[in-house]
């Protein structure tokens, strides 16, 4: 399956003996390509589960998904009325701000999270040449219906609001398919650390729950005096941003695109160096 | 034209405890150095050493040996699923790997809602799994529980519907952990029909398995392992005499066989492709 493939690299004793220098030059980059390959030319195969994913987990229950946009409604408009209050803004606009913020968050928070348990709750990997961008892109899928339903939710909101509406917010679009790009290289980095490390994920899911308050989700960055470095260094301040800006109807500033770019080049090449050095392990790890 | 060359590979595991799976107490180590680092204790198993198999078309293997000789290991190398960390390998042909029971089926689902996904993973073609949904739900004779969930269904008839799915399939090279039983007893003759036409348009098969009559009817060779290496090989009578008499064949006698079965377990250079 993994084509005429050659074996080398692990780090055991007996790799060591044959060839210091083996592993990510020779083989593991060719099997950390074709596992990206793979899990592209699979994509049939991933949506499905992703699909039966939330069909399942919505079995019993009929309006589905919408249970969880529902609960974020709510708690939307509950923030609302609090720190509207709190911030002496107008609830409108507080309320139209935050939503969107919100609903961002809650894709990349969730996907940050649910992308280190990839390999760990895995069963196919162990009798299947499955591969782990495809089982990324299981989770991204997911979490990406999720975020549609979340998404019309608050649209709705938006519409019943009668907030002001640009056509500035379509350019929102091509920041989901940042979202979708980056939930899948998300995976693929951080599935195969958590698994040989196991308590990444939970410092990953510790360290999210600080930036949720140092990213302007909540509160807007004027209000701390403009671009202060937790903003301007904050990447999940600029993945948001370039949802968040279009749908309010402004445009997105230059250097979150810029920043946003750099990141997911980063990404890739994250994402490509670490299946090339993990992917012959994977197995080995479960 | 199936082939699975896989020349000299060694495979060994390593035993993780709970302090060698920690990032944490990793980078202490590494950073304290020596005086922590002989209490990481580094155990390792060996599951294949230096194993060479040759097999082409028309090749059905029978793998014995006691749990843990590396019987499923081998089977998951073919496979793709882990990787042997020396040696060479050059497989071809589409491998159908039935390693895992039952991989893919969600009790939750109906019978016949669980017919994609288990073909889809074992990389089955649009038209095959659309053959599937067609012949399916009659083979398996389950009326309308094809249309339950499965966690509705008795043993028999999930049995029935996992033996189904697997063997609808075609594979070049077939690899079974254990052979599929259909269950109940009036679905024998069925389900012998169903799996011989699998195994007549596959070129090749490896299978694991305890069942000295399944080894001795269904294959053209049988290998004992133990620890990783071949202790036995040759006629599956033969074989399967020897390995249930228990005891391991002496050093002179391993190589005889070894000699007598070279084209299967000798070492051949990459020319010869």
């Amino acid at each position: 399956m993994f084509g005429g493939n050659k074996a080398k690299a692990g780090g055991s004793a007996l790799e060591r003996q044959r060839s210091l220098a083996s592993g990510f030059s020779r083989g593991g980059l060719g099997v950390g390509l074709y596992d990206i390959w793979r899990g592209l030319v699979t994509w049939p195969v991933w949506m499905r589960l992703a699909q039966q994913d939330i069909a399942l987990r919505y079995k019993r229950s009929v309006i589905g998904p919408f249970w969880i946009s529902l609960s974020l409604a709510a708690m939307i408009i509950g923030m609302s009325l609090l720190y509207s209050q709190i911030f002496k803004t107008d609830f409108k606009e507080y309320l139209v701000y935050l939503s969107i913020g919100l609903l961002c968050w809650n894709y990349l928070s969730v996907m940050i999270n649910e992308s280190c348990v990839v390999l760990t709750d895995d069963t196919y990997l162990r009798a299947l040449p499955v591969s782990v961008v495809g089982l990324a892109g299981r989770s991204m899928m997911r979490n990406g219906i999720i975020f549609a339903h979340n998404l019309l939710t608050v649209l709705v909101m938006l519409v019943i609001l009668q907030a002001p509406f640009k056509l500035t917010a379509f350019h929102a679009l091509s920041g989901v398919a940042v979202y979708a790009v980056f939930g899948v290289l998300l995976g693929s980095i951080l599935a195969p650390i958590c698994l040989r490390f196991r308590d990444v994920a939970q410092v990953i899911s510790s360290v999210l729950g600080i930036l949720f308050f140092l990213t302007p989700i909540i509160w807007k960055p004027d209000q701390v005096g403009g671009r202060v470095a937790i903003v301007e260094y904050n990447p999940i301040f600029h993945l948001i941003e370039i949802v968040r800006a279009p749908l309010l109807g402004h445009d997105v500033a230059p250097q979150s695109w810029a920043f946003v770019g750099l990141f997911l080049v980063v990404s890739l090449f994250t994402a490509i160096l670490v299946l090339s050095v993990t992917r012959r392990r994977v197995y080995m790890w479960m | 034209m199936a082939h699975i060359r896989i020349q000299g590979i060694s495979l060994e595991y390593p035993i993780y405890d709970v302090t060698s799976r920690s990032l944490k107490i990793s980078l202490l180590q590494q950073a304290v150095g020596s005086r922590l680092a002989k209490d990481r204790r580094n155990v390792r198993v060996q599951a294949i050493q230096n194993l060479t198999m040759n097999l082409s078309d028309g090749d059905r293997v029978g793998l014995v040996g006691h749990n843990g000789s590396g019987k499923s290991t081998l089977l998951r190398v073919i496979a793709g699923v882990t990787f042997p960390q020396l040696g060479k390998m050059d497989i071809k042909g589409r491998v159908v790997p039935l390693i895992e029971r039952g991989l893919g089926v969600n009790s939750e689902l109906t019978g016949r809602q669980n017919i994609s996904l288990p073909l889809m993973l074992l990389g089955a073609t649009g038209a095959e799994i659309r053959a599937a949904h067609q012949e399916i739900p009659e083979w398996t004779g389950l009326g309308e529980f094809i249309d339950l969930p499965v966690r509705t269904y008795s043993d028999g008839m999930r049995a029935r519907l996992m033996f189904a799915i697997s063997t609808a399939i075609h594979g070049d090279i077939l690899l079974l952990d254990e052979w599929l039983g259909a269950g109940d007893a009036q679905f024998v003759q069925a389900a012998s029909e169903r799996m011989e036409r699998m195994l007549a348009s596959a070129g090749i098969m490896v299978v694991a398995s305890h069942s000295a009559e399944i080894i001795q009817k269904f294959c053209t060779k049988a290998v004992w392992m133990e620890r990783g290496e071949i202790i036995a090989i040759g006629s599956p009578d033969m074989v399967m005499q020897r390995y249930l008499e228990g005891l391991r064949p002496p050093q002179e006698e391993i190589e005889e066989m070894m000699r007598a079965e070279s084209n299967i377990v000798k070492f051949k250079t990459a020319t010869s492709r």
